[in-house]
């Protein structure tokens, strides 16, 4: 699924990391949980991602950096967040968000100024947030006021990460008052630009977890600053923003899934030390039953959020609806495995020093995966206007879906910025992947095949009475007003793409003989875990054992617990 | 913008008087308004010095001590000792009642009931008059039971107690304790058997100041997760004579009076998670309503009414779980081993769930701590996390949930219980005196299950006739299936398992749910009446009753029918301005109605 390439820089950045355990490493989880308490960025992790020039990585090869794939991109920065999420957030990535909106609307001087200041380690901030409208971004008010050539800017911008430490800035500024959705623009400021008399600096944010990362703000005080400074077109600042969006909101859960990685990392380690009645924590069926639950579910995680990558990659009008289902359940899973796994901690979860003192830290640094960015209620007011055209296309025409989204280790056409639409018209990938599964499965008749096909079944029957469901939505369920139960739908469909990326996944696995992702076990986990995570689901009887034994392989191995299986520490 | 005066003219006007004693003022109201006075601009409870203590993780010392001069120590003690404490529910309140201003302040307190319990359960007459007045006079009480590298498992616990003339030496730690460090007296429990054993640790309540010198020494306080400001630490014994009169019970007995122990404190502790919810939901319901987006309020988005009323179901369920399980310490105290179990695997667990929706509702203001009302949100959610750990961990009561699938498989429903449940469920009927030699380590029935049908079969029969509205009845018929189902399941995973697999605690949950239906209608049967239900929102029309069903309902069987939602209603009163706190059981336990108390 990575090429050779990306292999040998994820391996060269695991080994600049080195062992987190060893207490001498300046980037070992000693270090880290004690920059955590002095609540700043690990210094030595911020010149250790310097020297891997982690920044090139948000650079498309056209421009002289290393992006070339977003799922690389995704085990890149995932490798740093499971080693220190501050480190993955605050060195990482802000600079990425603002720099996509760059590659989606910038023109060519633009596009080179932004890369000459990453491929120099510099930071770009993204000034979107105020404070007073959090994910309303068509009510920020920071105004930018044409005067000749120049604009001015007042207003403020709030929880701005590195917004002092950057040497530039994305602002959205309102210039107009008379065209909805078209009066905001995006502005690339460059620091050194801004007279010093004209700007204050807000004092800094804390926050309970990242404590490390510098929030911060700015208010401009009619700051003049040239007004070639925009990005794209004037006016086009909001679409710019939904576009680019859709990149950073499929990449940054799945970065963020590298916290639970590291915590059923750091789980398993220390559930194996730990003698409970007489023998190891991890011999107690419960415990390994949880512990294989948070494996399953990361392995869902990683089905969608690899499939959503590809997916702007092959099909970029999908964007739309890609980005807010895997911001929605990849979000939902992490909060809730991070939860569990505190459960099987025990009291040690809770203490901030000693062997376990990362977990604690990890239990406080996911948080921001579920309203960062975007708030996860605002991901399906976004799903559900699309469901009910989704249904139709799905009824007009049901062709097999493009065999690129589940081939993992397949190729990819490069990711087009340009390509990328506010609201596309992308075809709906559940119903063909569940009938393909169902053709596989069904010349089959061992008791896999057949649990299979239940599930298989019941999920194409979930989609068909979801998809008459959205049909029959009334154009006043089609917003942010609309009623619990439509944003449920939404939910539903969420859950849905996600389990038929796993059968996708599956079926591709099979073809290509790839170990474990093949067998069926780790699917049939997948697709029960697939429902309502707050239903307490009757017990039914099944051998989860032979994923049990994959995790702790994994595990005793040193590789990941995502699809990918590579060497970590 | 906060809620606290607005909540106080609206729960005035309230006339009735939930408790058997009929009159007076309940503690938890009294506190709760004294606490109100206190939580001005400059007072002790103020959140922002609250939320200052934490942020320098400082103690709560001047909190404590003006707890101690209200006279909060006394309801630790009971009645016959000279103390306050009359009905343990009455802790149970007063525990929520602070742990809604602050948890950490709520845990360091109130650990000296934790501390004295053995000893109401167990001591002599003569150590619970003299351990009853310490407590009234304010002593820190400590209990020493975990270890560092053995956690909840007691049996394994390395602290040694060897005789001697006169006495006793103990020697060895106790690690993660709260108070350890301030108290002056510890309960510990200490091996006085070389090999252990069941009946090979016995328990000391050791009074620090009469240790020789150098005979112990406090751990450092850890760093903790949240409660920042608690005391928790640890103190290591070396050869530390204490007396023989300071064996609590009999020697040998100590982790038998430490497991009955526990069946009360567990079932009391859960007054810190309503408190959490409790402080969860008001800033939750303050945030939307004054939050405005995309044109609108918040509250005016049905998704995030939706959030509101879904906690406020949650709290119904989890209210009437306390109550029940809390006053059937004194009815039948012999179920105590599932009741406390049932009672603290579930509502820290449902709590711990609603503080996360809540937190969700509130986005980055749950999570800055400097921007939303002082980060009180943030500190409430790093602080209930240690609830469902402490105290015996969900985990743990879960599976002590499981070691009664055997006995709850055998059991037939019948009418048996139908007293005792109703004693407990009636909020009017007096209660019998608390007597620990009742509780037992395993329960041998359980009165509410078997009660279920009968409570099931009589609800129903209220909405032929018309005494409640209908949709009971399809909330009954769904819950009685889903209860068939759960049936089943426990008798298929009632062979006794040394460690029970994943299924069997799947199965426990879904038990949980159940009792909790059977907590609900009970409580509804018992308390309903036309007075209550003009002059307390949340009973008008069984709307409490149906939302708690609906919320059990989705959590068992999501495609049981569940007639009309009650959440909608719930989020229309919300939206019409009637506020979270007056969605409560039992508002009269809060300050806000009794003036000049």
């Amino acid at each position: 699924m990575l090429t050779a390439e990306a292999h040998s820089r994820l391996g060269r950045l695991e080994r600049l990391f080195g062992d987190p355990w060893d207490d001498r490493n300046p980037v070992g989880f000693e270090a880290i949980v004690h920059a955590d308490e002095r609540m700043e960025m690990l210094e030595p992790g911020e010149a250790l991602l310097d020297e891997f020039q982690i920044a090139a990585e948000y650079v498309p090869t056209a421009l002289g950096g290393r992006f070339s794939r977003l799922d690389e991109l995704i085990q890149i920065v995932r490798t740093v967040f499971a080693r220190d999420p501050c480190l993955g957030l605050g060195h990482g990535v802000s600079s990425l968000i603002a720099a996509v909106n760059v590659w989606c609307a910038g023109d060519d001087e633009q596009r080179r100024a932004a890369a000459r200041l990453l491929l120099h380690n510099q930071r770009i901030a993204a000034a979107f947030h105020e404070l007073s409208h959090g994910n309303d971004l068509a009510r920020s008010e920071l105004e930018a006021e044409r005067a000749g050539t120049f604009l001015h800017l007042r207003g403020k911008k709030e929880v701005i990460t590195n917004i002092q430490r950057a040497a530039a800035l994305i602002v959205v500024a309102r210039t107009g008052h008379d065209r909805p959705g078209r009066n905001h623009s995006q502005l690339l400021l460059e620091k050194a630009s801004l007279s010093g008399n004209r700007i204050r600096y807000l004092s800094r944010f804390t926050s309970s977890g990242m404590r490390g990362v510098q929030l911060g703000g700015m208010e401009f005080d009619e700051c003049p600053v040239d007004a070639r400074c925009v990005l794209g077109a004037p006016g086009h600042g909001l679409e710019t923003t939904l576009r680019a969006f859709q990149v950073t909101r499929t990449a940054i859960p799945g970065m963020f899934y590298g916290i639970v990685d590291r915590a059923l990392r750091t789980s398993i380690r220390y559930l194996e030390s730990r003698r409970i009645y007489a023998g190891s924590a991890t011999t107690l069926p419960s415990v390994q039953a949880g512990l294989t639950d948070v494996f399953v579910d990361s392995l869902r995680a990683d089905a969608l959020t690899t499939v959503a990558a590809r997916a702007l990659h092959v099909t970029p009008e999908a964007g739309s609806l890609y980005a807010p289902v895997v911001k929605y359940v990849v979000s939902e899973i992490l909060l809730r495995s991070v939860a569990r796994l505190a459960s099987l901690f025990g009291a040690a979860s809770y203490l901030r020093t000693g062997p376990t003192a990362i977990f604690e830290k990890l239990l406080r640094d996911v948080q921001p995966v579920g309203f960062g960015h975007i708030a996860r209620a605002a991901c399906l007011s976004a799903i559900v206007p699309q469901l009910a055209a989704l249904a139709r296309r799905s009824r007009r025409s049901m062709s097999p879906c493009d065999p690129r989204l589940h081939a993992i280790r397949g190729e990819l056409p490069p990711l087009r910025f340009h390509d990328l639409v506010t609201l596309g018209t992308p075809r709906e990938n559940v119903t063909p992947v569940l009938l393909a599964a169902l053709d596989m499965l069904g010349p089959r008749a061992d008791r896999d095949a057949v649990e299979l096909e239940t599930e298989v079944r019941a999920l194409l029957s979930d989609t068909q009475e979801l998809f008459a469901a959205a049909s029959a939505l009334p154009s006043s369920e089609l917003g942010i007003g609309a009623s619990a139960a439509t944003f449920e739908l939404g939910a539903r469909f969420c859950r849905l793409l996600a389990a038929s990326s796993c059968v996708g996944i599956w079926m591709d696995a099979a073809h290509s003989c790839t170990p474990f992702l093949e067998e069926p076990a780790w699917l049939l986990a997948a697709l029960r875990r697939s429902v309502d995570p707050r239903r307490v689901r009757a017990p039914r009887t099944e051998s989860r054992a032979n994923i049990y034994r994959e995790l702790m392989s994994r595990y005793h191995d040193g590789q990941t617990f995502d699809l990918a299986r590579r060497p970590t520490f | 913008m906060r809620r606290r005066d607005t909540e106080r003219e609206s729960i005035m006007s309230m006339q009735d008087v939930t408790g058997s004693r009929i009159g007076v003022v309940p503690a938890s109201a009294r506190l709760d308004a004294w606490l109100a006075r206190r939580a001005s601009a400059d007072g002790p409870f103020h959140p922002s010095e609250l939320v200052a203590l934490d942020r320098t993780e400082t103690f709560p010392d001047r909190q404590c001590r003006e707890l101690d001069d209200f006279g909060l120590p006394r309801h630790y003690v009971p009645a016959e000792l000279d103390g306050a404490l009359e009905e343990y529910a009455d802790i149970l309140w007063i525990w929520r009642t602070l742990a809604r201003r602050d948890l950490t302040v709520a845990i360091a307190h109130g650990k000296t009931f934790l501390g004295a319990v053995s000893c109401w359960v167990a001591g002599t007459r003569e150590q619970r008059e003299t351990i009853g007045g310490l407590v009234s006079r304010g002593a820190v009480v400590a209990w020493g039971l975990t270890e560092r590298g053995h956690g909840s498992d007691l049996l394994a616990g390395e602290l040694v107690a060897a005789p001697e003339e006169d006495g006793y030496r103990l020697s060895g730690a106790k690690w993660l304790i709260n108070n350890a460090t301030r108290a002056q007296f510890l309960t510990i429990l200490a091996r006085t058997a070389a090999e252990g054993g069941p009946r090979g640790f016995s328990l000391f309540f050791v009074d620090k100041e009469r240790l020789s010198k150098g005979a112990y020494e406090c751990l450092p306080k850890e760093r903790t997760h949240g409660i920042r400001g608690a005391d928790i630490s640890g103190i290591d014994f070396r050869d530390a004579r204490v007396p023989g009169a300071s064996v609590i019970g009999a020697t040998g007995s100590g982790l038998e009076i430490v497991l009955s122990s526990l069946q009360v404190t567990r079932t009391l502790c859960v007054g810190l998670s309503l408190g959490a919810l409790d402080h969860a939901l008001e800033l939750a319901s303050s945030f939307a309503r004054g939050r405005s987006l995309y044109d609108r309020t918040l509250i005016d988005l049905p998704h995030a009414r939706q959030t509101l009323a879904n906690a406020c179901s949650a709290r119904f369920v989890a209210e009437a779980v306390a109550m029940v399980a809390a006053r059937a310490l004194h009815c039948f105290t012999e179920e105590a081993a599932l009741t406390s179990a049932v009672c603290k695997a579930f509502v820290p667990a449902l709590v711990e769930d609603s503080i996360a929706d809540l937190g969700e509702l509130i986005g980055a203001r749950a999570f800055l701590c400097d921007v939303f009302e002082h980060g009180e949100f943030q500190k409430l959610a790093r602080d209930h996390r240690i609830v469902p750990i402490f105290d015996g961990s969900t985990a743990v009561n879960r599976h002590q949930i499981v070691n009664h699938f055997s006995m709850l498989a055998r059991q037939a429903p019948g009418d048996r219980g139908r007293e005792t449940v109703a004693a407990a469920a009636d909020l009017r009927a007096p209660l019998p005196a608390f007597d620990p030699g009742r509780l037992r380590v395993r329960a041998r029935s359980s009165s509410l299950i078997a009660e279920l049908p009968g409570l099931l079969s009589r609800e129903r029969a209220r909405t032929a006739d018309g005494t409640l509205p209908g949709g009971v009845r399809v909330l009954a018929r769904s819950i009685e299936l889903a209860a068939m189902t759960v049936r089943e399941e426990i008798v298929a995973h009632s062979a006794p398992e040394r460690h029970p697999d994943a299924s069997a605690f799947a199965v426990a949950e879904r038990f949980e749910l159940c009792w909790a239906a059977a907590a609900c209608l009970a409580l509804h049967e018992r308390n309903r009446c036309s007075d209550r239900e003009e002059s307390r929102l949340a009973w008008r029309d069984s709307l409490w009753l149906r939302a708690a069903l609906t919320w059990i309902l989705r959590r068992l069987d999501p495609d049981a029918p569940i007639d009309q939602d009650a959440s909608e209603e719930l989020g229309s009163l919300l939206q019409r301005g009637r506020l979270e706190a007056e969605l409560t059981l039992f508002p009269e336990l809060r300050g806000g109605w009794c003036e000049g108390c």
